[in-house]
């Protein structure tokens, strides 16, 4: 584990900071047809995601809420990522980042940036952080959306 | 590695190096970098002494307790019962009938609120809490309010996270029937005034529940002095394994209560009519018990009272004061948290900075710590904060630890502000 951890600086400084910078930029749209809460309880990140969903395409989607630069950098990369695409790409595409982050399985061309994401699988606490936005948008998009949370414990 | 230290009005000396080496984990690397472990509020290391006790049990006596005729048998339950008044000495209890075996301090609580809570409480009572509880002396009580009708009050504090004594008098009435709090908080480390919160509740014919959790690894107990009706801590953050605990209640209390699991151990005879329960402390054992975690913590006990806990107290309170005033001079670090009596716990945020963030830095430094809202979401609401780092020392920590934890804080400043 420990070799194979990336350079955390070249994790933060290069890539996450950047990218949850825009983070404040994602604001929910003026249009909204769904809202759904996630948070970790792990670490207290909470994401409230609004989207605005046209039959079955993501007209757009932003964010409210406090996280890690971790969790930020993800739903920035999200919003940027899923703008225009179908209800059936999004779960998708959240399928095979999960597969990406966990088990290093090949990415899909149209989630290229979120490769920055990979030096988190040296981290397994931090997964949670990555795939927060991503499971708080398949909950929102299910039929039945529920609250989202990528722990069901926390630890005392 | 020998450290000075004054213990009231003479000055002494703290062997950490001595200490140190009977922990093997603490000789370990993390991400290339000597472990500085200073999560101990989460879980606390365990001396060589506790693991070959653990080992010894499992090689040599292990079988089932309070059965067997046989000799292994035999051996487990004087085992079992030796760690049972190892602890009653520790805390100073009456007589052993008073010292419960439980998974931890979450079930030992969770077992005075179901049985004594059940029997007790109806519609129209009240529960007192504090802000600073951890979810585990929330929650219990949450339960049995909503099954019996009883009213959930809280005591609030102030901003530097103390009780406001004042106002817990006021919330005590002739209607409160359990006062539960905690010794010292987990998040923030301020030590309440047990003694005196005892004597407030007890006026008013409350009983009273202490979750003693970050208390025994720091400082003695005597639950007499204290006089508290119920007292329940962990064996993780004492030294000893995981899965092991105690709750400390008064005999007369014990009696009174119902048994809180149904099994085998906690029955005098069983028939399809009737079920004669066993006497205490076994009532409230059901089951195989944790037999190698109980025999883990009778060692815990026997390192401690080696150590000394009035050296430990006098050492801690040192690093307190010297973390205190190192991390107060990193730019931008807000202690959360800053009660006058207080134990080796620093609680912070740092500005432009998430917690979580701050803990994967630390951590490739070799820096253990705790961040999130670490199971007292209401006390982070309080402060208005997600969540926190927190550093928790226990007595092999060192100054030259803290001074790695600083310079970790610096790295996340480089890094992220």
């Amino acid at each position: 584990m420990n070799a194979a951890a990336p350079d955390l600086q070249d994790l933060y400084r290069r890539t996450i900071k950047g990218q949850a910078a825009l983070f404040s930029q994602r604001r929910p749209p003026a249009i909204v047809t769904h809202r759904c809460e996630g948070s970790n309880p792990n670490c207290g990140d909470h994401l409230a995601l609004a989207l605005h969903l046209e039959d079955v395409a993501i007209a757009a989607l932003g964010f409210e809420g406090e996280s890690c630069l971790i969790c930020r950098a993800s739903a920035v990369m999200m919003a940027d990522t899923l703008a225009g695409a179908t209800v059936a790409q999004a779960h998708e595409f959240s399928r095979r980042l999960d597969a990406f982050l966990h088990d290093g399985q090949p990415l899909p061309g149209p989630l290229a940036t979120t490769r920055c994401l990979e030096g988190v699988r040296a981290y397994p606490s931090r997964l949670s952080c990555a795939l927060l936005p991503w499971q708080t948008l398949t909950r929102c998009i299910q039929p039945d959306p529920t609250y989202a949370t990528t722990h069901l414990e926390a630890k005392p | 590695m020998t450290q000075a230290v004054a213990t009231n009005d003479r000055a002494t000396t703290f062997d950490v190096a001595a200490v140190r080496a009977d922990f093997p984990i603490l000789a370990r690397n993390v991400h290339k970098k000597p472990l500085v472990y200073l999560d101990n509020a989460a879980s606390s290391q365990k001396p060589r002494q506790v693991i070959e006790a653990v080992d010894q049990y499992y090689r040599r006596h292990n079988a089932n307790v309070h059965r067997g005729l046989h000799t292994l048998s035999d051996e487990a339950t004087a085992a079992y019962e030796a760690a049972r008044e190892k602890v009653r000495g520790f805390i100073n209890a009456a007589e052993i009938a008073e010292v419960i075996f439980t998974k931890g301090t979450t079930e030992a609580i969770n077992l005075v609120a179901a049985s004594y809570g059940r029997a007790h409480l109806s519609a129209g009572d009240e529960v007192l809490i504090t802000y600073m509880e951890h979810h585990s002396n929330i929650v219990p009580w949450q339960m049995i309010c909503e099954q019996t009708g009883a009213v959930l009050r809280v005591c609030p504090i102030n901003e530097r996270g103390e009780l406001l004594l004042d106002a817990f008098e006021k919330l005590l009435s002739d209607k409160t029937r359990v006062v539960a709090f905690n010794h010292i908080s987990n998040a923030l480390g301020t030590v309440n005034p047990v003694k005196k919160m005892v004597k407030m509740a007890h006026a008013v014919g409350a009983v009273t529940v202490v979750d003693g959790a970050q208390a025994v690894p720091h400082q003695r107990i005597d639950v007499r002095d204290l006089d508290c009706d119920f007292y329940a801590f962990s064996g993780h953050k004492m030294f000893a394994p995981t899965g092991i605990g105690i709750l400390y209640g008064k005999r007369y209390l014990l009696e009174q209560m119902p048994p809180y699991q149904g099994g085998g151990d906690m029955i005098k005879t069983v028939s399809f009519e009737k079920t004669v329960y066993n006497e205490l402390p076994s009532k409230f054992e059901a089951g195989t018990p944790i037999i190698a975690g109980a025999v883990g913590l009778g060692a815990a006990v026997d390192y401690l009272e080696r150590v000394g806990l009035d050296a430990v107290s006098a050492y801690e309170h040192s690093l307190l004061e010297y973390g205190d005033q190192r991390l107060k001079s990193v730019p931008g670090l807000r202690m959360i948290g800053d009660a006058v009596d207080k134990t080796s716990v620093f609680s912070f945020v740092m500005e432009g900075a998430h917690p979580h963030d701050i803990g994967t830095i630390l951590s490739h430094t070799g820096v253990a710590v705790r961040t999130g809202h670490h199971c007292t979401e209401p006390l982070m609401k309080f402060f208005k904060v997600p969540g926190t780092v927190r550093a928790s020392l226990a007595f092999y920590n060192t100054r030259e630890e803290i001074d790695q934890l600083v310079d970790g804080l610096a790295k996340v400043r480089e890094m992220l502000l």
